[in-house]
């Protein structure tokens, strides 16, 4: 039998000044198989305040192309939720204590009985869960079942939550809060709006200095990092941005591409 | 030889020693067991019994009059008295005194004979106990034993012992089912019998009853949280020390907190309101609701308020029915299919929904979006299309009424289709052909999600079937609504009654939505969605959901049933129709089915090609082939309804259930009774929904029969 994990009880504080920028790589698990994946794991992490773990979805309506197709790769290859625990288990084994969060569908986590996905995560060493197709109102018992494993439900604020609702939110906040920069899907996107970093300065006055704000959706590089940390956000999402590379480079010239990404964005 | 055998050999004595002769009581007002159970809370019912089967204790000189007072002082939501009495010690007349608290009273004895059920009505009980293995091991039916229960006024709760029984009790009209936990073999009692049988029966629509075993809290909470509705106590109050506190111990575990676990219990709870619109939380028993994106809650949430304000909204609806009847074509009439009827022996009515404008009901929902597009100041209009139906109708609506348009379609479609990516693009529609996943119409409805969830700010997303996340089941449901308002209006014209049953075929869901909801609340009119079983359920090259192997899932924003792997990926689905090629069914159907209300079943590509040539040949209308679906359920639904008019009739006739009768009924005694039997004359009527027409198909069947055109 294998270990039980105990992570690190993972303080929230805000960022200060001159503290580097968290980076949360975000990996698609599967991708390249299941041993590429755990490779690129161990080589982010030493980069990583957190690390999103993707399970694949063959519907996932919130993911542009770029992770559509990762996903999907991941998926003819063989991926399962299983293959991932795995994964996960033998990587708290070897010693990696970077926090994990899943990121996948609610079909996924539903399809395996809420409850004993959950456990199985807590087993595992998985801090906490995204659900981008379970909103707010949608969650309560799956809130509750959370909480009840100790598990980090990460809930999203999009450009349009209304302020009153954003409120709501972020008073729930667990491990942080993913800040989705614009109307649209996941997927790298060339220049940050102006109107996307007026939503993170936004959402950064109404939460206050006590909340940790991270921002996904198109953050490509560390010049948007750069502008997303200047509007007050705590770290930043990359993960088509990451495929990309994967898809382009052999495995060595990508760890070693992604490596400096991560560098360049927590020096910021 | 079990213990039963004994129970039952003694049952047939004292049906013949005149035991069940002198029941009568005066005066009787009926009171409702069902109602009890379904009221939300866990019932508990308390059993006056003088002598357990298993020799725990026998009890003489009972005060039953006394012990049914404590009952009822003490919180008991009804009582059971087991009147057999020889080896229970039972007696008739303690169901009159039972019935003075006011209180439901069960009629409990192993029923096997007709005389019994009289007995039961004339003792003044208000429902009466039979058990599935007792009537099944003596060869009778259940149902005429039901009909004959209901028929006096009594309702009735079937006893299971196993899966298999209760898979059966669910398909017949019993009022509440019931679990005995006891083993008949050792006596021995095990609460995992209730559980392990929930388990297997997670939207179970009846009101369940666990019976024997219960002794303390604990056990009380245990069956709680199966799922039951309550639960049956004799023994343990009989042998406890003190009664009145027993039975206040077990009521207050009934009344604890349930806690909200998977939400087992508030699956389609029997004796909810049904209805096609959505409840205030977007949700149709517990399947529907909203999971998308944060990005589109505000969105959806503006467009439930948008179309709360148009349907109150004079200007609108005079607008919306202008466009549907001076442009789309209504009312569409619904036809006798003469021809049809004589060779199936039913009165077939078709309701003409191909004659509308674009050739299919998809006009109906496309011209009431497309003016609430505009009513909230949108300027573009996108739609997913399966089958082209809707992309076609979306594309008009959109020409029509001046709005930019794009259509997301399959690749796989589109193929199948091309005809109608033509006429998209020349109505002025943008079709953006989808390469992903299977390419059909799941892959489309994808990516029009993500366009909506990208540009909402002018965009309004006009889905096309009874599914997708709340409001939108409900706003179709509404926009097509018209054609069972119709249709129930004309059947009552031309056959100055109901009809006997409906039928459509069911992709996401809106044609069957669309008719079914006039006639929800007529309990007499059945209801029968059909599925795509594509190459043959068992090649799992299908999409029948519910008539299939779908389980609870979430689909494109709605908590419905779903084809998916045991990983929770959704599976590739199949069907020679595009507009049934969809793994998930629209989450009212999936509570229509909860409740039992609707039937849902699935014919093959090959069926649906035969009903194509016949419905052609036979009356020169070719149908669409969704619309195929249904007519080839046809030969089926006569046989179902001649053999259930003759069960009817057979269990009120003046034979009775008296023993001679006994073995009329085996479902075997059934074939080719036919029109020979009396009342056969009274043919069923039946209203198909004809949602399309198949102009669009020919080319596609013409090539798949290896036939030039």
């Amino acid at each position: 039998m294998l270990r039980k994990w105990k992570a690190k009880k993972y303080e929230k504080q805000e960022r200060a000044e001159g503290e580097n920028m968290m980076f949360i790589p975000y990996v698609c698990c599967g991708d390249g198989g299941i041993a590429f994946t755990e490779k690129l794991v161990k080589a982010l992490a030493p980069h990583s305040g957190i690390i999103e773990l993707g399970i694949p979805f063959s519907d996932p309506i919130a993911d542009g192309k770029t992770i559509q197709r990762a996903a999907n790769r991941a998926l003819a290859g063989g991926a399962s939720v299983q293959e991932i625990f795995g994964m996960v288990m033998r990587l708290r084994k070897d010693g990696v204590q970077t926090p994990f969060v899943f990121m996948t569908y609610y079909n996924v986590v539903y399809a395996h009985g809420r409850e004993k996905f959950l456990r199985k995560m807590k087993e595992a060493g998985v801090q906490g869960i995204i659900v981008p197709d379970l909103p707010f109102e949608e969650d309560e018992e799956f809130e509750k079942m959370a909480q009840r494993e100790g598990i980090a439900v990460v809930n999203l604020i999009a450009p349009n939550t209304k302020e009153t609702r954003a409120g709501k939110i972020l008073a729930r906040e667990k491990l942080f809060t993913y800040l989705v920069s614009v109307a649209g899907t996941t997927g790298a996107r060339g220049e940050v709006k102006e109107e996307s970093v007026e939503f993170v300065k936004r959402m950064r006055r109404l939460a206050g200095s006590g909340k940790k704000l991270c921002v996904g959706f198109g953050v490509a590089d560390a010049q948007s990092a750069q502008k997303f940390r200047d509007a007050g956000a705590d770290g930043v999402i990359v993960g088509s941005r990451i495929i990309d590379i994967c898809e382009k480079e052999s495995e060595a010239d990508a760890l070693m591409q992604i490596g400096r990404l991560a560098r360049e964005i927590r020096e910021i | 030889m079990d213990i039963l055998d004994k129970f039952i050999a003694q049952a047939k004595e004292n049906v013949r020693a005149g035991y069940y002769e002198g029941a009568k009581a005066e005066n009787v007002k009926r009171s409702s067991l069902k109602e009890k159970l379904t009221g939300g809370k866990f019932c508990l019912i308390c059993e006056i019994k003088h002598a357990s089967p298993a020799g725990e204790y026998e009890m003489r000189g009972i005060d039953v009059g006394q012990a049914a007072g404590e009952f009822l002082e003490c919180g008991a939501d009804a009582i059971s008295v087991v009147v057999e009495p020889r080896i229970f010690k039972g007696d008739l007349g303690n169901v009159a005194i039972a019935k003075k608290t006011g209180l439901p009273v069960l009629f409990k004895d192993f029923v096997l004979d007709e005389r019994q059920v009289q007995a039961a009505a004339a003792s003044g009980a208000d429902c009466m106990l039979l058990v599935m293995r007792v009537l099944e091991r003596e060869k009778l039916d259940v149902r005429k034993f039901i009909a004959r229960a209901h028929s006096l006024g009594l309702e009735v709760l079937l006893e299971c012992y196993d899966e298999g029984e209760m898979k059966r009790a669910l398909q017949t009209d019993a009022d509440i089912v019931g679990i005995n936990n006891r083993d008949l073999q050792t006596l021995k009692v095990d609460l995992r019998r209730t559980q392990k049988i929930m388990e297997k029966f997670p939207n179970i629509a009846k009101p369940l009853v666990s019976e024997s075993g219960v002794r303390g809290k604990e056990d009380v909470q245990f069956l709680r949280e199966t799922g039951a509705s309550g639960i049956l106590v004799g023994t343990a109050i009989w042998t406890a020390q003190d009664l009145k506190k027993k039975i206040l111990e077990l009521k207050g575990a009934t009344a604890a907190k349930t806690e909200a676990v998977g939400g087992s219990k508030d699956a389609g709870a029997p004796g909810e309101k049904i209805g096609c619109m959505a409840s205030s939380s977007g949700r149709f028993g517990k399947f529907g609701g909203t999971y998308v994106s944060e990005l589109l809650v505000p969105v959806l949430q503006e467009l439930e308020k948008a179309f709360e304000d148009a349907k109150k909204d004079g200007k609108f609806n005079k607008q919306l029915s202008h466009y549907l009847s001076k442009y789309a074509g209504r009312p569409t009439p619904l036809y006798f299919a003469g021809n049809l009827s004589e060779k199936l022996g039913m009165r077939i009515y078709l309701k003409r929904e191909d004659l509308l404008h674009t050739g299919a009901h998809k006009i109906n929902n496309a011209i009431g979006q497309a003016l609430l597009a505009k009513y909230m100041g949108k300027k573009r209009v996108i739609a997913e299309t399966g089958a082209g139906q809707h992309g076609v109708a979306t594309a008009t609506a959109a020409a029509l009424l001046g709005l930019q348009c794009d259509v997301y379609m399959g690749s796989e479609d589109a193929k199948r289709q091309k005809l109608n990516v033509y006429r998209m693009e020349m109505l002025g529609a943008n079709v953006r052909i989808v390469e992903a996943g299977s390419r059909t119409l799941k892959d489309a409805v994808n990516e029009a999600l993500r366009d909506y969830a990208t540009n909402f700010a002018d965009t309004h997303y006009i889905l096309g079937s009874a599914l997708g996340p709340h409001p939108y089941p409900s706003i179709v449901a509404h926009f097509q609504s018209v054609i069972g308002k119709e249709a129930r209006e004309q059947i009552l014209t031309d056959e100055g009654r109901l009809p006997d049953c409906l039928l459509a075929c069911v992709g996401g869901g809106s044609n069957a939505i669309g008719l079914f909801g006039a006639f929800l609340q007529d309990e007499g009119v059945k209801m029968v969605g059909v599925e795509a079983a594509g190459e043959g359920v068992q090649t799992g090259k299908h999409a029948a959901r519910i008539s299939g192997d779908a389980k609870l899932g979430v689909l494109h924003g709605t908590l419905t049933y779903v084809l998916e792997n045991a990983d929770g990926q959704i599976r590739e689905t199949h069907s020679v129709s595009a507009g049934l090629d969809y793994p998930a069914i629209g989450p009212q159907h999936a509570h229509l089915y909860a409740l039992k209300r609707a039937q849902y079943v699935c014919v093959e590509d090959k069926e649906a090609l035969e009903a194509f040539h016949l419905l052609a040949r036979m009356e020169g209308i070719i149908p669409a082939l969704e619309s195929a679906h249904a007519i080839a359920y046809l030969p089926k639904l006569a046989k179902e309804l001649r053999e259930g008019a003759l069960a009817a009739e057979a269990a009120l006739g003046e034979g009775g259930l008296d023993g001679g009768a006994r073995t009329a009924l085996g479902a075997s005694g059934l074939g080719g009774v036919g029109s020979t039997t009396k009342g056969a004359g009274k043919m069923p009527v039946v209203i198909v929904n004809l949602s399309g027409r198949g102009d669009k198909d020919v080319q596609h069947v013409a090539q798949m029969e290896g036939e030039k055109i």
